[in-house]
């Protein structure tokens, strides 16, 4: 059985990978799916903050499980364009998740916004570059009437 | 990791992230919505008895 782990840029040099064209996806051949516990969780995390760490990446939602080689190939030619397109709209940027609760949180949100090239329910995706202002930012939200919480760098997760 | 909030803050959102984002692919996905739940109920225990250990 293929466990697969993130889409990111053939070749992905150093990783187990299939690879189709332009596209790789991070596998590992593995003898039953892996269980929703707390080991297996941040065995996936590592693996695609491994490859974040070295290239874009589209992490793939964990517990994602194939036969074989062949089916995952089929799937990086069959989507071979979308996935092309995130990885261009992700290049460069991490995603921070950013709780905010309290009277404020529509205008905390906005701001933030600004700071961050793209923003979905409770994350921004932000340039590398970018990361120590916009935590400040988020971080000068935080009142008495104002509960923000900021964790990251994710990989995109949120924007795939 | 860099955490601005706590580490048990960290735990949940990443947990969020692994099982509502990423890409979904066809194949397989292992988590039925119980073990979603699950999930949930042990890393509430979880976030719990760190706190109990941290007070």
């Amino acid at each position: 059985m293929i466990a697969v782990y993130a889409i990111t840029e053939a070749p992905a040099d150093g990783f187990e990978t299939v690879v189709a064209g332009p596209l790789a996806a991070v596998v590992r051949e593995v003898e039953e799916a892996p269980p929703a516990e707390p080991e297996a969780f941040l065995a996936h995390e590592r693996i695609v903050e491994e490859v974040m760490a070295a290239q874009p990446v589209l992490p793939v939602r964990f517990g994602t499980t194939f036969a074989d080689e062949g089916e995952v190939a089929s799937l990086l030619r069959e989507r071979e364009a979308e996935w092309l397109a995130r990885l261009e709209a992700v290049r460069g940027c991490v995603e921070l998740a950013v709780r905010i609760e309290g009277s404020e949180r529509e205008a905390a949100r906005a701001e933030l916004a600004t700071y961050a090239r793209d923003a979905a329910q409770n994350a921004f995706l932000v340039p590398a570059p970018d990361v120590e202002a916009f935590v400040a930012r988020a971080a000068a939200w935080r009142s008495e009437d104002l509960d923000v919480s900021c964790t990251g760098p994710w990989p995109p997760y949120s924007f795939v | 990791v860099t955490v601005v909030a706590t580490q048990d803050v960290a735990l949940v959102d990443l947990v969020d992230r692994l099982i509502h984002g990423g890409v979904v692919i066809t194949g397989d996905i292992t988590l039925a919505v119980a073990d979603v739940d699950l999930v949930y109920v042990g890393l509430r225990a979880l976030i719990a008895s760190a706190g109990t250990v941290g007070r």
